[in-house]
């Protein structure tokens, strides 16, 4: 993937908006959360499997980086890598605190007509997949979510993770090993089937 | 038989990238009240002093009409402080003129015989 120089290019663009946001810039405040809020959000979806929470999580992270935004070092970490360190130990907090497995709440389609087959299916995998993350151990949940939901390389996983990159793989392998079982087992009981 | 135990092999990948696709394809999106959340989140943090005063600048700069107004009064306060230091010749005169205090320190001959004879009707 040849996303460095873009990556470095975004990450300069974070940093001058971050210092301004420091200097009071709320145009720079906006800027920012509509480049990482989407991303944050989403990531603690994942990881919690609750929608309410992922809200929570997403505002505390953001509050966060506008109390740390004075005292930020361009060029010394990315406000995305930053970010998902946070999300993800905002997440571990929040799991700690709760108990079982959360509910995901995709909603169910009221309509069960022929031409909306493919919207459930949809929807019922993305509620078993959901279910399935939060039966795999924390990192590999984390490994996973980052690779296949939020689609970053494996070096960049292992930055965000502070981890090797052969620990990241081998993350992976055993999280989608585990996965792959779970949800095709399931495949049956679910009503989803190949094709 | 090779080929088909690699394919094999790769079906579960493959049905799993299925359920990562509608999991990204169903990921939560944030709304204007989270959004807006944030950004009041960001407006009520408090900064260090030297930052605050840096907002306040830009506060009053823009409240003064930007650049161009901050420009001109920067102007009128090197003139100002000139006039100040050097004191030109003519500012003590203009000074007292303006000011008021010796009304004797300003005359100004405007041929003021010949303009009352005019007056008077003598051309």
């Amino acid at each position: 993937m040849a996303q460095s120089t873009t990556d470095e290019a975004g990450g300069a663009e974070d940093d001058a908006l971050l210092q301004a946001v420091a200097d009071g810039d709320m145009r720079a405040a906006r800027a920012l959360s509509e480049r990482h809020l989407a991303r944050v959000l989403a990531h603690a979806g994942h990881l919690l499997g609750n929608a309410a929470e992922a809200e929570d999580v997403a505002q505390e992270a953001m509050l966060r980086l506008w109390r740390i935004a004075p005292d930020w070092m361009p060029g010394r970490a990315r406000v995305s890598t930053w970010l998902y360190r946070v999300v993800a130990n905002l997440c571990t907090d929040q799991l700690r605190r709760r108990r079982g497995i959360a509910l995901d709440d995709v909603p169910e389609p009221a309509d069960e007509r022929p031409d909306v087959e493919a919207e459930m299916h949809r929807a019922t995998r993305a509620r078993a997949l959901g279910h399935a993350l939060m039966r795999l151990p924390e990192r590999q949940r984390q490994a996973v979510v980052l690779r296949h939901l939020d689609g970053l390389g494996n070096a960049r996983i292992a930055q965000i993770m502070e981890i090797s990159v052969d620990a990241v793989e081998s993350l992976l392998a055993r999280g989608k090993r585990t996965l792959s079982s779970d949800l095709l087992d399931q495949r049956e009981e679910l009503g989803l089937h190949d094709g | 038989m090779m080929g088909e135990q690699s394919d094999i092999g790769k079906r579960p990948e493959m049905e799993l990238e299925t359920y990562f696709a509608a999991a990204r394809d169903t990921a939560p999106v944030p709304d204007a009240a989270l959004l807006g959340r944030v950004l009041m989140d960001a407006g009520r943090v408090r900064l260090p002093w030297h930052r605050r005063l840096v907002r306040r600048w830009r506060e009053m700069r823009a409240a003064m009409g930007g650049a161009p107004a901050m420009a001109a009064l920067g102007c009128a306060l090197v003139v100002g402080l000139w006039l100040g230091v050097a004191r030109p010749d003519g500012v003590a005169l203009i000074a007292a003129n303006v000011v008021g205090g010796d009304d004797a320190a300003v005359m100004v001959d405007v041929m003021a015989g010949d303009a009352f004879a005019s007056l008077e009707g003598a051309f």
